[in-house]
């Protein structure tokens, strides 16, 4: 038998093993893959909106109906430079294709600059898109022109393109998020194979110096026991990997739609290149090379345990001063892993130890061995008993995130969603008349009236939003911040001429209730005092809002829009009354219960996904510890034994394997709850602010913790169940 | 030896193809294969379009308008204006269409934004020693360009020559630029002029060629405007029309074209295409009258002499032609500057006089010779 065949007998006697080593590399693989896939894929998709979009202006036909190829031929007759882009929206995971045109490019300057060339698969020339989207997805025609032409035909208005979006650090800041629970993912996948592949080791011991003895070179055995791990790793992430591509395709739609809701830019469509398959794979072997390194290939590596708790220590207490002191979201991150790591090492240091000190306080031999036998268990499946530790405090950390979201979202949604009704206006009517045609109407019991522009502010361009205050259905908003308790005075100042502002916006730029805010609007500048803050959750763009008074009738609108109370019943009777009142038939009326269950629906599966990756990482970690413990159990089951032949009952035995199973994890998820906890908060109150801009309120979930610890003390009986028949006498057989 | 030559008053209309695969490559990847380039470039193999032979004959206007049965075509306007004081002032337009693909009859354009051909124009002025150029690309079956036989129109964008409502053949061409613009009004004074065997104008030692046929005699008067200056202009003008499907050879180095005014009222074409070892030579003499007779390529000689280096690389600025038969023995000059359209893929366009045995103006293309 040669060297190969030498070291891998191992895993034909231990064939288990080897099973579990695939099946991490496998899940974990797959799991982190996918995530990291689509924030790729979303990553490129912002930054081909931002190059879509560097073409700031496009032209719409002042009748409100959408432009045509006729109308970009009319206008390029007449000498306009206007150059046409098809969007195809496929769903993901295919995902948006735009259409250009090269050639009408050409006169909006630097060509290379238009046609992000590094984006192929993105942009498509515009006959290839419309082919791609026949009959079966549907496409959006756009007209974009140079400039702000002012001579434009009278049946063609220009139009700013309002990115309304800061894309660039917001949604870096989103996919960062994403592309920390990958690394979390792949390092507790790390610390498992780590064990599996340390625990492998240990039982190879023997064999390994014998192979020493008959002149294998120690750096020999170093470079097959590598090479065995890596082969290892690639047979089981190419497996991942393609397990994880079906995940992706399956996250994709809830992740567009996350995007879209979140940051207003669609998922794009993305060419899978054999350098996105061979990347994940070399970072994979890397990092599982990486685990086991200590161990392999400086194996003489001598460790102090007092040496370790200081560094452990030291670890925890640079991330959390970082979290604390860290302005930066990447920082934030690292420091979370610093934290977690420092946690973490620090468990598995002193859990045993402090256990050891239970056991010297016991008179009884029975309690003091106990005591002691955990402390081993705790050493030995130290891994992936960590392993466990983060994914349940991750699970809880998400929960919460989760749970505090959608209450104050929903509660939020429905204080906006006042009404029965939303109307979108045509652009082409005339305001005034508009809103008084509404209001005039008998199927009307209540209206309000949004007018949306721009205002440029010291900060930038801001979206600008104006309301009349003393309207009904704004009673019900709250506020995150005023010098009142009632509502009702805080519209009056904005009645007065207040301003309100966006959490987002008074973020950004530190602004307080009573601050003067100046911006410029229709040309002329204005200074206010800013009398409230009011959430608004989802979008990162800052946002001003002003009493419908000091929006000039004259001045130009982006949107007009409506939040209408109808007399009951009569939904049919109002469409046919305004329709006719504003003389436009075919107006798109949406039932604010659609809105609600669509928002709903939008931020469910923007946190689906994280849930998703946090609930599968505790599964593996769970199902990593049964492998490992199954495994290593051999070489504990004889204490169990000799306790029967000293004369207990195999039940009572039995009954002790159960306390110590249960214990074990029932232990490692209560130290999961402090760290969990404390995640939450760092979400909460540090990454969510940095990240999309609003906070949310701090809430903890007791309940939550209860189901852990009872998912903890489920995986404890299951342990014991799978280890009992290890400890019958009879069964007993010498392993190792 | 199949020689598959192109003609040499093709006037650059093989620019088209590199333009679009230039642009193809700065702008998008192809969707396809390489070879099919940008929008299907080239998706038709040459066999798909017609190819025009001896007996293919000419009638207006419907040969004023598309051949969308062939591959490439163009309108080729060329202008030696004077300004009111007397300054020569030189004026180009032309407008190219490439064929993707052979339409057959009946069918109608399934969608809005198939690109059945691309189009390509170019504008031109020379005045003062001073050269200005401008390019415009389109794609074809937007309605962003097009052109018609009835009523006469050709167009990209606001780039347009259309025929003036009225008894007599009159037309209108305007083109703006960034910061030069002319509009012209064009009046022809003598029937066309068919080249070759009766407008099939051979290319060829093997026979291969193209329709062409020109209006040799056009009075121009007009408005140019260069830099906020308008200039009242008038002269003479030469107009091209030509149709084919053939493709460059790889051997094939570019060639020389020029067509004249003569002061005696008699035109002349002449070309030269140069390939590796030699060249394929012709013309057409119109005489004061207007009788047009071909000329074989053993009945003329086109002699380049004195080059002149520039900034695009050396080009000859002097040229003899003889015409034996018809007492022709001139030489050619370029006036100063440099006269290169440097579009996707630069060629040399100048207005010239003429001096020897006849005396005139006229316009000189040089291809190839750009470094």
């Amino acid at each position: 038998m040669n060297l190969t065949g030498a070291l891998l007998s191992h895993y034909r006697r231990h064939p288990w093993q080897l099973l579990a080593l695939l099946l991490i590399l496998i899940v974990a693989t797959a799991l982190w893959s996918s995530v990291w896939q689509l924030s790729q894929q979303a990553r490129n998709s912002f930054t081909s909106n931002e190059a879509a979009l560097e073409e700031r202006f496009t032209v719409l036909r002042t009748d409100g109906n959408p432009v045509t190829v006729t109308d970009f031929a009319t206008l390029r007759r007449l000498g306009f430079c206007i150059s046409p882009q098809l969007t195809v929206e496929r769903p993901a995971p295919e995902g948006r294709i735009i259409g250009i045109d090269a050639l009408a490019l050409r006169c909006f300057g630097d060509i290379s600059r238009q046609g992000p060339s590094g984006q192929s698969g993105v942009f498509v020339d515009i006959g290839e898109a419309e082919k791609l989207a026949g009959d079966q997805w549907p496409t959006r025609l756009t007209l974009f022109a140079s400039r702000a032409y002012a001579d434009l035909p009278p049946a063609y208005r220009i139009a700013s393109v309002s990115s309304g979006v800061a894309a660039g650090q917001l949604a870096d800041s989103f996919l960062l998020n994403l592309d920390a629970l990958c690394a979390l993912v792949l390092l507790i996948s790390a610390l498992l194979v780590r064990s599996v592949f340390l625990l492998g080791l240990a039982q190879r011991e023997l064999s390994l110096a014998l192979l020493h003895r008959f002149g294998v070179t120690p750096g020999r055995l170093q470079f097959h026991l590598v090479v065995e791990l890596a082969v290892l790793s690639a047979i089981g992430g190419t497996i991942g990997l393609v397990l994880g591509q079906v995940l992706a395709s399956g996250f994709g739609q809830g992740f567009d739609q996350a995007l879209s809701g979140l940051y207003g830019v669609r998922l794009y469509a993305q060419e899978t290149s054999w350098l996105a398959w061979l990347a994940p794979l070399l970072v994979l072997i890397l990092v599982m090379i990486w685990a086991v390194a200590d161990r392999v290939l400086f194996s003489t590596l001598k460790t102090n345990h007092r040496l370790l708790v200081a560094v452990a220590s030291t670890l925890l207490l640079i991330g959390v001063g970082s979290i604390l002191w860290s302005e930066s979201l990447t920082l934030q991150f690292l420091a979370i892993g610093l934290t977690l790591a420092g946690f973490g090492w620090l468990t598995a240091l002193m859990l045993p130890e402090l256990l050891n000190q239970l056991a010297d306080t016991r008179a009884k031999p029975l309690t003091g061995w106990s005591w002691r036998e955990l402390a081993v268990m705790v050493r030995q499946l130290a891994l992936p008993l960590v392993a466990l530790q983060f994914a349940a405090a991750t699970v809880i950390a998400i929960h919460a995130l989760v749970a505090t979201f959608e209450n104050t979202f929903y509660d939020w949604l429905d204080q906006r969603l006042q009404g029965d009704v939303y109307l979108q206006a045509p652009p082409n009517l005339d305001r005034a008349a508009a809103t008084a045609a509404l209001a005039r109407l008998d199927s009307v019991r209540a209206s309000h009236g949004v007018i949306r522009g721009e205002a440029q502010t010291p900060y930038g361009t801001m979206e600008l939003m104006a309301v009349n205050p003393a309207s009904s259905l704004l009673q019900a908003w709250t506020f995150l911040a005023s010098n009142t308790q009632a509502p009702e005075e805080v519209w009056r100042a904005v009645e007065a001429g207040a301003v309100l502002v966006n959490e987002q916006l008074a973020r950004r730029e530190q602004l307080t209730v009573g601050d003067p805010l100046t911006f410029a609007f229709d040309g002329s500048p204005q200074s206010r005092t800013i009398a409230g803050i009011y959430a608004d959750y989802g979008r990162p763009a800052g946002e001003i809002l002003i009493s419908h008074q000091l929006w000039p009738p004259e001045a130009n609108y982006s949107s007009l829009s409506f939040s209408v109370t109808l007399v009951s019943g009569s939904l049919q009777t109002f469409r046919r009354q305004i329709e006719q009142a504003w003389n436009s038939p075919g107006l798109t009326i949406r039932d604010n219960a659609e809105i609600r269950a669509l928002a709903v629906a939008i931020f469910d599966q923007t946190f689906a996904l994280t849930r998703a990756l946090s609930a599968l990482t505790l599964a593996l970690a769970g199902f990593a510890l049964l492998l490992m413990a199954l495994t290593m159990f051999g070489a504990r089951k004889h204490y169990y034994q000799k306790l029967q032949l000293w004369g207990m009952p195999e039940h009572r035995v039995k009954h002790w394997l159960m306390r110590h199973s249960t214990l074990l994890t029932v232990t490692v998820g209560a130290t999961a709850l402090p760290l969990g906890v404390f995640l939450t908060w760092v979400l909460v109150a540090r990454i969510n602010p940095l990240a999309f801009g609003w906070s949310l309120p701090m809430a903890v979930f007791p309940m939550f913790w209860l189901f852990i610890l009872g998912l903890c003390l489920a995986i404890g009986l299951l342990l014991a169940r799978l280890l009992a028949p290890q400890i019958a006498l009879r069964a007993g057989r010498h392993e190792g | 030896m199949n020689r598959q030559v192109i003609k040499p008053t093709s006037r650059a209309w093989s620019l088209i193809l590199a333009a679009l695969l230039a642009l193809a490559a700065a702008c998008s990847e192809p969707p396809s294969t390489p070879e099919a380039g940008f929008a299907g470039l080239g998706e038709a193999s040459p066999e798909d379009f017609r190819q025009p032979t001896a007996g293919d004959t000419i009638t207006l206007p419907r040969d004023l308008g598309v051949h969308p049965q062939h591959r490439i075509e163009w309108w080729y306007l060329t202008a030696n204006l004077k300004t009111a004081d007397g300054s020569p002032l030189g004026v180009q337009w032309t407008q190219f269409r490439q064929g993707f693909k052979p339409a057959t009859r009946n069918e109608k354009t399934p969608t809005d934004w198939a690109m059945d051909a691309a189009w390509m124009s170019h504008a031109a002025l020379s005045f003062n020693g001073e050269h200005y150029f401008s390019e415009r690309l389109a794609r074809g079956g937007t309605g962003q360009a097009g052109a018609t036989g009835q009523p006469f129109n050709v167009w990209l964008d606001d780039w347009q020559l259309r025929r003036i409502d009225g008894p007599t053949e009159q037309w209108r061409l305007t083109v703006t630029a960034d910061d030069w613009s002319y509009d012209l009004r064009i009046t022809s004074r003598r029937d066309i002029v068919r080249h070759g065997n009766k407008g099939f104008s051979t290319k060829s030692d093997n026979g291969q060629g193209s329709m062409y046929f020109s209006f040799v005699d056009l009075a121009i008067e007009g408005n140019v405007t260069i830099e906020d200056e308008t200039h009242t202009v008038s002269g003479l003008g030469w107009f091209d029309r030509e149709w084919s499907s053939q493709f460059l050879r790889a051997d094939q180095e570019g060639w020389d074209w020029l067509a004249l005014h003569l002061d005696s009222g008699a035109k002349v074409m002449a070309f030269r295409l140069r390939e590796r070892d030699g060249f394929y030579q012709s013309g057409t003499w119109i005489s004061p009258e207007g009788e047009a007779r071909s000329l074989a390529p053993d009945q003329l000689t086109l002699e380049p002499g004195a080059r002149r280096h520039t900034s695009a690389g050396s080009v000859p600025e002097q040229w003899q032609l003889r015409i034996p038969a018809e007492g022709l023995d001139i030489t050619i000059n370029v006036p100063a500057g440099e006269y290169w359209n440097h579009g996707q893929f630069p060629y040399w366009e100048s207005p010239v006089s003429a001096e020897g045995s006849h005396t005139g103006v006229g316009y000189l293309e040089l291809t190839g010779y750009q470094e």
